[in-house]
Order: structure tokens, then sequence, then C-alpha cells
């Protein structure tokens, strides 16, 4: 697709294009003496008397032209009414072909300009004055015109798309995350209008996410809070006091505080996805994260571009949910690349999920069908893995394993370029 | 002496039990619930270390801590409620020296306190440090301290950690490991160098048998955990 100021620009030439043949054909079809019969009328009585009344001999007419033209250049004929020549200064001028029954400007094939003036006494006088026809001069200045004008709505075309391109730059930095990407204003026209609404939108949507963002950062203050105290104070108990109980609490914060931490993650990878890209060897982490759930890890090391954070938390879910739902079978992670995207596959071999919750299973809080009320919920767990995925240009699909069991395959892209990013 | 701390947090029951808890190892804990009163306090008194909430009724947390770090080299533990990740980085960027999330684990809190006292903020000299929770690699002094107690390693062995810690949470094949170690010819044994490693472990890992800090990658090679403690 052409770029618009192109597209303005060509547009603009062919209109000029077609108004400068138009007004060059224009002015070699039209005579250009339509205004001067009057003129012409009066010219023709003046060389009539000049020339003598008609009864000369002609040597007295030849003596006459003669000295009419003394202090003139260039060819002078005249002819008898039936075409015989009178007298001439220079070569004779032929009989005109066309044009003869009106005086005025006669084009005469390669001579250019000839004069050709019918007296009333039928004689006609022809007029070569011998310079240079300035219709080419005019064409020059039409050519300079069109090329002056041509590079003039060329820098116009450009100068208005210029604006609309600094508003598609706007919009994508606000598409890539920068929320304080505003357009300068230039004028007050249609664009001018856009790039306003633009700044508007803009400055709402920045209001709405720091909104977000402080109610976010309040509701984990105003949860995690009391939960310290609560942390704290079970440290300050005596020791003698139900240590199982003790344990069990601290069990609970720490089971609430994870719950706050993914419910807050959830919900920021939906308003805000501001991840920070830098380059995570997969392997490793899937490495680090096995040790805590003695997970056996294979594959290759894949170095992709990415959240680190987020991606620990994604293998830390999946294997958390292996362990989990595994009934204790080894739980397998295996990282592997195809040059464009990496997969991550967590196995193991538990009874699976039921038949037909395959994709349920990655909503929040899913619950298998049947679950009794008090049973544990898978959370958000799998949720947050598919967002972390999808935040990676990727996605989470559930597969069941050969033999039985279950394998969550992970598929990241190696490069993802953010969502609204161009190019 | 007592070491004194500051404590800079508007939540006063919280703050009273991390007084009581830390007392009983030995701190004595002044507390600050505004950020107006914990810089005056600063300014009037001399303290070992200073914990400081991020979330305070009179301002920023990280205001403070800018301004501490302007004023002195005193040791900064930031805690906080907001769960802000972004909060973590600007916090060690403004000169915090560790960075604790509520609710946090007293026992932690105790351990990252010892560590920021322990390393004080004195020498000012760009060291070759790598500091992974309680283990400290020392590239000048060739030494490693685990819980600030020195770990008897050989040379190999010490450049053997080295080249792992430096490339932590990077996958080090066999092949990329011996490569850097050439300079030590007598130990170019394939197996030597799984034999080092259980070596090493066996000295900084709290289970060697279950590792946290060198992991192996099976039939690729190791990976240093960047995640520790």
């Amino acid at each position: 697709m052409k770029r618009l100021y192109l597209r303005i620009w060509l547009a603009f030439l062919g209109i000029l294009i077609a108004f400068a043949v138009l007004l060059a054909v224009s002015w070699w079809l039209l005579p250009n003496d339509y205004d001067a019969p009057r003129f012409n009328r009066v010219l023709s009585l003046l060389v009539a008397e000049a020339l003598g009344p008609g009864t000369e001999t002609p040597a007295e007419v030849q003596s006459r032209l003669a000295r009419v033209t003394a202090r003139m250049r260039g060819q002078v004929t005249v002819r008898a009414a039936d075409g015989t020549l009178l007298a001439h200064v220079g070569p004779p001028l032929p009989w005109p072909r066309t044009g003869i029954e009106r005086s005025g400007v006669i084009r005469m094939g390669g001579r250019g300009h000839v004069f050709a003036m019918r007296l009333d006494d039928g004689r006609v006088v022809l007029v070569h004055a011998g310079h240079r026809p300035r219709r080419q001069g005019l064409l020059l200045a039409i050519g300079l015109l069109l090329l002056t004008t041509a590079i003039g709505s060329y820098f116009a075309a450009r100068q208005m798309t210029r604006r609309l391109e600094r508003l598609r730059a706007g919009v994508n930095a606000l598409g890539q995350g920068d929320l304080a990407a505003r357009v300068a204003v230039e004028g007050g026209d249609e664009i001018a209008r856009v790039a306003e609404s633009f700044n508007d939108a803009a400055a709402r949507i920045e209001r709405l996410v720091s909104a977000h963002r402080n109610l976010l950062a309040n509701v984990s203050h105003e949860l995690r809070s009391p939960l310290s105290r609560i942390r704290m104070a079970l440290e300050l108990l005596e020791s003698s006091v139900r240590p199982e109980l003790r344990a069990r609490l601290a069990r609970d914060v720490t089971e609430l505080d994870a719950l706050i931490g993914e419910l807050l993650l959830s919900s920021r990878l939906q308003a805000m996805p501001d991840t920070q890209r830098a380059e995570v060897d997969m392997l490793a982490v899937c490495a680090e994260e096995a040790t805590e759930f003695d997970a056996t890890v294979s594959g290759t090391p894949v170095v992709l571009q990415g959240d680190e954070r987020l991606l620990r938390r994604l293998v830390r879910n999946l294997l958390q949910n292996a362990q989990r739902y595994g009934e204790g079978s080894e739980i397998e992670a295996d990282v592997a690349s195809d040059g464009r995207t990496a997969t991550l596959r967590v196995s193991d071999r538990g009874p699976g999920v039921p038949v037909g919750d395959e994709e349920r299973i990655f909503e929040p809080f899913y619950r298998p069908r049947g679950a009794p009320e008090t049973g544990q919920g898978f959370g958000l767990g799998l949720a947050l893995v598919r967002q972390i995925a999808r935040e990676h240009g990727g996605d989470v699909v559930y597969r069941r394993r050969d033999g039985g069991g279950s394998v969550f395959e992970v598929t990241l892209r190696l490069r993802h370029a953010q969502a609204g990013q161009s190019g | 002496m007592v070491p004194m701390l500051l404590m800079i947090e508007d939540d006063r029951e919280l703050a009273a039990m991390v007084a009581e808890y830390l007392g009983r190892y030995g701190f004595e804990v002044r507390v600050a619930s505004t950020a107006r009163e914990g810089l005056a306090q600063f300014r009037r008194e001399s303290f070992a270390a200073v914990l400081l909430d991020i979330m305070l009724p009179d301002g920023d947390g990280l205001d403070v801590c800018r301004t501490l770090r302007a004023e002195s080299d005193v040791p900064v533990l930031m805690l906080t409620a907001r769960g802000e990740p972004a909060d973590r980085i600007v916090g060690l960027e403004l000169g915090a020296d560790d960075y604790l999330p509520k609710p946090f684990e007293p026992r932690e809190l105790l351990a990252r306190l010892k560590a920021v006292l322990r390393r004080g903020r004195g020498s000012s000299a760009p060291r070759d440090l790598l500091v992974f929770g309680r283990l400290e690699l020392d590239r000048d002094a060739r030494s490693v301290s685990l819980d600030a107690e020195p770990v008897p390693l050989t040379g190999y062995q010490f450049d053997l950690l080295w080249v792992l810690a430096s490339g932590a949470g990077r996958v080090m094949t066999r092949d990329m490991l011996m490569d850097r170690l050439k300079g030590h010819e007598i130990e170019a044994f394939d197996r030597s160098l799984d034999v080092h490693v259980s070596r090493i472990r066996a000295l900084i890992e709290d289970d060697p048998k279950h590792p946290k800090r060198i992991l192996t990658v099976r039939g690729v090679g190791y990976v240093f955990a960047k995640a520790q403690d």
C-alpha cells in the first residue's frame, strides 16, 4: 500500500498535469486574435493608405513598400486578391492556404508566424517578422510552474501526513504501555481533533490504570498488614503452646499470602501487563524451581526474551500443580526449542483431569465436578500459567499422557513483540 | 554494645512485635511511625541499621530511603506490603541494602538483618563480590563464606564455583565449564568435574543430597541457582 502522503501528492500532481495539458491544448487551439478585429480594421486602413489606393503600378507599390519597410527587418509581400505578386521585400511569401478570408495571425507550416492582412480592396499583405514564436517560452513557463507546484505540493502533502504519522507513533507508544504518551495538537483541522481525542483517551486510560494500580497497592497493603501481625504474633507465642497448631497457622498465613499475590498478579496482568523483558534460560529456571518439588529436569538450554519473575511463577505453578494432583508420581519437566518457540512440558502420572474439563482447568478457581466444597480448589495457579504464557506470545494446553497421567505443554515465543508494537 | 535499630513503620502493633522479637536476639529497636519522625530520630541518634516501611502516612518510604542514603551509609532494609515488583527494583536502586515483602517470616527478617549488618556499607571501593543470600564469593580474596563462616575450597574449586556463580541462572554445559577452566590442566578429566562439584556441594549446600545452589541438569551440565535462600 502506498504511503498516504504519496497518494495525496500523486493525486495533486495528476490534477496539476491535467490542468497544464488542458491549458496548453486550449492555448494552441483557440484563436488568439478574437479580441482584435477593430484594431485590425484600423490597421488595414492605415496600411492601405501607406500602400496607395490600388491604382498604382507594381513599381510604385514596390517603392512605397520599400519606404515603409526601410527600418524593419523581415519579409513583407503584397499580393492581389487573386494571389498575383504585386510587391515584396525579402523573398516573397507564399499565398496562405487557409485563413485568408480574415486578417490576423495565420500559422504557415514550417515558417513560423506570418501575419496576413486583407485590405478593403482585396489585396493581401503578408508579413513575416522573422522572430521565433513565443509559444515555446510559454510551454517552458507551464513546465516550470508544474515543477514548482509538484515540489511544493509534495512537501505540503508530507507536512499534512507527518502529523498523522506522529499521531500513529503516539498510539503505538500507548499500546506498548507508555501511558504518558501524548501527541502535539497542531492546527485546528480534523487531524488536530483526532489528536485531541487521542490525548483525552490516553489521559483517561492513564487515570484508570493509575487508580487500578493504587487500588491493588492498597488492597495488598490492607490484607498483608494484618497477615504480617498474625505471622509475627505466632512467632512471639510461647513455643510450648500447641506447636502443631502454630505451624498450621503459619502455613495458612503463607497460603493466604500466596493467594493474595496470585490475585494481584492476575489482576495486574489483565489490566496493565508491564512485563520486564530480559534473557531467561528456561532450562535453568526449571532446574532451580524443580529443586523445591523433587522433579526431574531434562532438555536443552533455551534462552528467550521474557519476564523472569513471571516465567518462574509459571514453572512453579505447573510443578506445584503436578505435586498436588499427581498423587506422588514422578514429576518430569522438559524444555525444548524449534528455533522460534520454546516448549516446556511438565508431566506426572496422576489420575489426570476429568474428561471434558481439559480447558476448564485453566479457569480461575476451577473445581472438578462433584468435588467436595471443602476440598482444595485449583485456585488461580493454572489460570496464571495461561496468562503468563499468553503474555509471552504463547499458550498452555493440557494433554493426556500415554500410559496415564497429565502433560501440561507450554509454548513460549523466543522473541515476542509486545501487543500493540508494530513491525 | 547492643546494636540499635530504627524501625520506621506506621503499623504500631507490628512494630512493637518486631521490637519484641528482635529484642530476644539482642537488638534494641526504636520505632517511628511517620517519615518525618523517623528522619528526625535518625538525625538525633546513631543506628546500626534502619528497617523502613515503604508506605508511610506522610510520604513514600522510597523518598525516606533516598534521604537516608544521601546523609549516611547506614544499612537500610525495606519492608513492603504493597506487592509491586517494581518497588523492589526502585528500592534497591535508591540504595536500600535489602528488601523484604510483608508478611515476612520473622526468622528471615532476622537473617537478612544480620546479613546487611555484616556486609555494612563501609568499603566504597567496588569489589568483585557475588552474594547469593547467605553465600558470598569474593574474587579478589579468592574466598567463599557461608553465613559469614569461611568455606575451605581449593583453587580449582573456587574457579569452578566462580564460573558457575557468575553465570547464575544459566545452564552451563560440561564443555563450557571445561573451556573456562582451561588453565587447570591436571584436572581436565571429565569425571573430575562431577567430583569437584560434589565436594563443593558438601561445603556450601545445606543438604548436599538435595542441592539448592548447584543443580544438575541431567545430560547437559550444571546450573547455579539464581534465587537462593
